[in-house]
Formats: C-alpha cells, sequence, structure tokens
C-alpha cells in the first residue's frame, strides 16, 4: 500500500476519509505512525488554543457559548460544569476531574463500554468532544440505564474522615512543594461510590442497527436483558487553592472501578460484540480493540481536541500526563488498586516535585 | 438570542429559516474572532443585511451558508484588523487601560493576552489556511469548510493540517 499523504492522514483522525487497510500499514510504518502523532499533536494544540477564545465559564452565555458542540441534552449533561466542576479551573484539572470523579456521561461511556474488568492500570484513550458524545449516545441507545443516583461531593474536615468515607488511604503532598502562594490547607470533598446498571435489550438494539441497515445482524447467545453491573468507585478530592482563589493544585483519589454481567453471557463476547457495532468512531474502537488486557486496564478518555496526552510513568507505575500549553498539567496513575491524579496551574517538573512528596498524613 | 434582528420582511420565508439555523453558530465563531458578544452580533447581523440583497438568496440553501460562512469570516477580520489599529492608537496615546470588569482582573488580564496572542497568530496565516482552522475547530465539517472555501472537499484535510501546523509553529514561537 503507498503512504496516504498528509491530507488524507489529517482527514482520516477526524473520520472524514476511509483509508483501507489503514491499521495494518500503521503497524508497518514508521513515518506514517510519526506524522499522525505529530498531526495529533498540531491539532491539540491548535483547539486548544483557539478554545482560549471562547469566554470563560462563568461569563459564558449559553446557549451560543459553546460553538462547536451539538446543543443535545446529552451534551449538557457532559459538558456543562455542575458543582462537581465548578471550581475547577484548569482544562488539564478538569480532565482530571473526568477521569477521577467523572461526569455521568464520562462515567457511563467508560462503563458502559470499556470497563468490563478490573481496573489495575490505566492506558490513555485519545478522544474528542464529538467522538465522546457519540460514543456514549450509541451505547445509551442499546438498552436502559437503571438506579443512576449521581453522587454529590461532600465536603468534609480532615484527610481522616475523608479516608474513612471513601476506604481509601488518602495521601498528602508536602506544602513546600505547592507553587508560592497556594494554601497548605486543602478544601477535601468525598464522593461516594455508586453502582450503575445497564441492560441490554435486543429491541432497542435492532432498533439501533437499523439506523445502519443492519437490523438483522446477529446478537450473541444471553445479550437480550443482560445487565452490566459497573461499580464505580469512591473518591476524594482535595483542592489546594492559589493566590487568586482559584484551583491551585487539585489531589485527586478513587478506588478501583470493577464490573461485570449479570446474564447468561461473558463479557469477552458482549465486548467483542459493542466493539464491532457500526456507528461508533472508527478512532475509538481502534484504540480499544488494541488493549489485550482489558480486563485489568482502564482506559482514560483524554480530550485531545482541548489537551495533550501522553504515556510515561510515576514512580515505576504507568501513568498517563496531560499538558496544556500555559494552562497546567496533570498526572494520572494507578497503584495498589487506588487512582490518583494530579493537576495544577504549573509545568510538569513542578507537578512531579508535588507527586514525589505524597505521603500519608 | 441576537438582540438584533434583521428585519425578516426583508426576505420572507427564506431568510429566517437561514437565519435562524445559522446565526447562532455563526455568531459564536464571530465572537472568537473579535471576542466580544455584541460586536460578534452585529458582524452576523451585517452579513445578513448583505445576504438579503445579494443574487446567492436563490440558490441552495447549502450554498447561501457558505456564502453567509464567508462573508461572516471576512467581516469579522476585518473588525478585528480595524480594532487591533485603534488599540495601537490608543495605547500611543495613553488612552487604554486594562479591563478590570472581572473578578479576578488578573486573570482577566492573562488570558486577555493569550487571546490577543491567538488572533495575532490567526491573523498571520494565509486567509483559507485561517479560516479553514477556525471553521474546523468550531465544529464545521469538511463538506462545509470545502464549501465556504470554494474548494474540493478532499483538499480539505491538507489545507487543515497546514494550517495546524503553521498556526502552532507561530504560536510557540510568539
Amino acid at each position: 500500500m503507498p503512504h496516504p499523504d498528509t491530507g488524507t492522514w489529517r482527514a482520516w483522525l477526524d473520520d472524514e476519509v476511509l483509508v483501507p487497510d489503514a491499521d495494518r500499514h500503521l503497524s508497518g510504518c514508521l513515518d506514517c505512525t510519526r506524522e499522525i502523532s505529530r498531526l495529533r499533536e498540531d491539532a491539540s494544540h491548535a483547539s486548544t488554543a483557539l478554545a482560549l477564545l471562547d469566554p470563560p465559564p462563568a461569563a459564558a452565555t449559553p446557549p451560543a457559548a459553546a460553538p462547536s458542540r451539538p446543543t443535545t441534552t446529552r451534551r449538557d449533561r457532559a459538558y456543562r460544569p455542575g458543582r462537581a466542576r465548578q471550581w475547577v479551573t484548569s482544562a488539564a484539572a478538569a480532565v482530571i476531574a473526568v477521569a477521577v470523579i467523572g461526569t455521568p456521561v464520562g462515567r457511563a461511556a467508560a462503563a458502559d463500554f470499556l470497563s468490563l474488568f478490573r481496573s489495575e492500570r490505566v492506558a490513555l484513550l485519545a478522544i474528542d468532544e464529538p467522538s465522546l458524545l457519540k460514543t456514549a449516545e450509541a451505547l445509551g441507545q442499546l438498552g436502559k440505564v437503571h438506579d443512576v443516583n449521581e453522587a454529590e461531593p461532600v465536603e468534609v474536615a480532615n484527610i481522616r474522615q475523608a479516608s474513612a468515607r471513601s476506604g481509601i488511604n488518602v495521601t498528602v503532598p508536602d506544602p513546600a512543594t505547592l507553587p508560592d502562594g497556594t494554601e497548605a490547607s486543602p478544601v477535601i470533598r468525598v464522593i461516594d461510590e455508586q453502582q450503575l446498571r445497564f441492560t441490554f435489550g435486543e429491541a432497542d438494539t435492532r432498533a439501533y442497527l437499523s439506523q445502519f441497515d443492519d437490523a438483522d445482524r446477529e446478537l450473541p447467545a444471553g445479550y437480550d436483558g443482560a445487565t452490566l453491573l459497573v461499580n464505580v468507585p469512591a473518591a476524594v478530592v482535595q483542592e489546594y487553592r492559589g493566590p487568586d482563589g482559584m484551583s491551585g493544585v487539585l489531589v485527586g483519589h478513587a478506588g478501583t472501578v470493577t464490573a461485570d454481567v449479570d446474564g447468561d453471557i461473558d463479557l469477552d463476547t458482549l465486548r467483542v460484540f459493542l466493539l464491532d457495532l457500526p456507528g461508533l468512531p472508527d478512532s475509538v474502537t481502534r484504540q480499544l480493540a488494541t488493549i489485550d488486557d482489558w480486563r485489568t486496564t482502564l482506559p482514560i478518555p483524554v480530550p485531545i481536541d482541548r489537551v495533550g496526552g501522553e504515556e510515561t510513568t510515576v514512580d515505576g507505575a504507568e501513568a498517563i500526563l496531560i499538558q496544556e500549553q500555559g494552562l497546567g498539567s496533570g498526572l494520572l496513575w494507578q497503584r495498589d488498586g487506588v487512582v490518583t491524579g494530579v493537576a495544577g496551574n504549573m509545568d510538569e517538573a513542578a507537578l512531579r516535585a508535588v507527586v514525589d512528596s505524597l505521603r500519608a498524613p | 438570542m441576537l438582540e438584533t434582528e434583521p428585519p425578516p420582511s426583508a426576505v420572507p420565508g427564506r431568510y429566517d429559516a437561514a437565519f435562524k439555523g445559522l446565526a447562532e453558530r455563526l455568531t459564536s465563531v464571530a465572537r472568537r474572532v473579535v471576542g466580544d458578544a455584541a460586536e460578534a452580533e452585529d458582524v452576523v447581523q451585517e452579513a445578513f443585511l448583505r445576504l438579503a440583497s445579494d443574487p446567492v438568496l436563490d440558490r441552495p440553501a447549502d450554498e447561501v451558508a457558505a456564502w453567509l460562512n464567508r462573508v461572516t469570516l471576512n467581516l469579522a477580520f476585518n473588525r478585528l484588523r480595524d480594532t487591533r489599529r485603534w488599540h495601537h492608537r490608543a495605547e500611543k496615546g495613553g488612552r487604554l487601560h486594562a479591563q478590570t470588569a472581572s473578578d479576578d482582573p488578573l486573570h482577566a488580564v492573562l488570558r486577555s493576552e493569550q487571546q490577543e496572542g491567538v488572533r495575532a497568530v490567526l491573523s498571520q496565516l494565509p486567509d483559507k489556511q485561517r479560516d479553514c482552522l477556525l471553521l474546523r475547530h468550531s465544529g464545521y465539517s469538511y463538506a462545509e469548510i470545502a464549501a465556504t472555501l470554494g474548494v474540493p472537499p478532499g483538499s480539505v484535510g491538507t489545507t487543515l493540517a497546514r494550517a495546524e501546523r503553521a498556526f502552532r509553529a507561530l504560536h510557540e514561537e510568539s
């Protein structure tokens, strides 16, 4: 296969063209892999910079404030800053918040689709906002969600209370590593554990498939009525306010996501079926399909249209570094059953100093 | 909603439909360029007023939308250029001072500087690259961008890739 040109790869990243055998080509072509990586970085940079031109959330005048986003209810659920996110001021911190404490759709997208497992590792899932919405909307049409009670963050007085309520051994940073002017005492919030249940329905799924002229697709045995049970763990977020009263540094801890199926179908079969569904963004399914040890790897959706993300390590643990030029950075990793995220308006070196200082109080 | 709508009687039916469908989206894009909600609404209103007397109004809806995109972007960037000239003169004359309307003036000033930096870089790009970049990152499809720029849809990926690369290089230099 000849090398597709740069413009074709750029359009491919946006799902605007099909490149036959793209995956096979990329697996053997270092030049094209590098080119795509550069294209992604360029696009991410432009998107982040242009987003600076939008009014800040407090000054936004919906609905006209978000030019690029569909004004659906689901979009609003996903991205309107809720109570849990009002205090999140930097985009990098917001990413950590999405990953650690989550928004309903963010959680649903991860839980419905990505999390049929016990999370022991983290991996980066580069996804832009339209793809995240497309994925969440598609999966939401396959059945019914029950008993979603959105846990609100509850402020607690100290780290001991946070640890007791969440069941997590919360660690704290050395105040000396925080940027100058940052308050040494954090605001501490706990989000309680939740369970999400999603029941797949044959009628719903066939109605979805009929949009793609594929209503007769064979469904796996035991699919109809199978219920996906996802435990979204408790989380603790410490907010160290900066001198301007904004969030200076955020430290988040969350437990292990677990999932199981109640019904006569196994997780692997369900996963293969879901990944093969029409209507899901290729860029998403392609990345998910390459996770071999999916039963233990938690894909963290990173909005590449807003921030840059890369895989790295923290003290030997696989980690994700999120950076946004001029606005800060975040690190997210998993160890001993706890996902930890740290973010702030600082560069990577300063962030790592905070991370390295985390200790039990 | 826009505060000042053009007279619906100017082009009954078609005009209203086009206006309702496109104005909000165009206002958001224009706001990214001019940086002010009221000014963005003025820009879009002017584009629609021009539309009312332009023969393109008899063309299919997608051509009308492409025309409006093109005219709105041109008007917005013209206005940005004029505003920057005015700021330059005002700064020389000592008349300009920092905006302090925000609860957090330092943050507002920093953000304002970042925004000016982005707009300055956008203004340095060739027009097609600039418009392609802005439209794509405001959620427009390749087909819509191609129609706006008057280029084949197959060339949008190339223009966009060049625009993003040039934008990043200039922005990192600035």
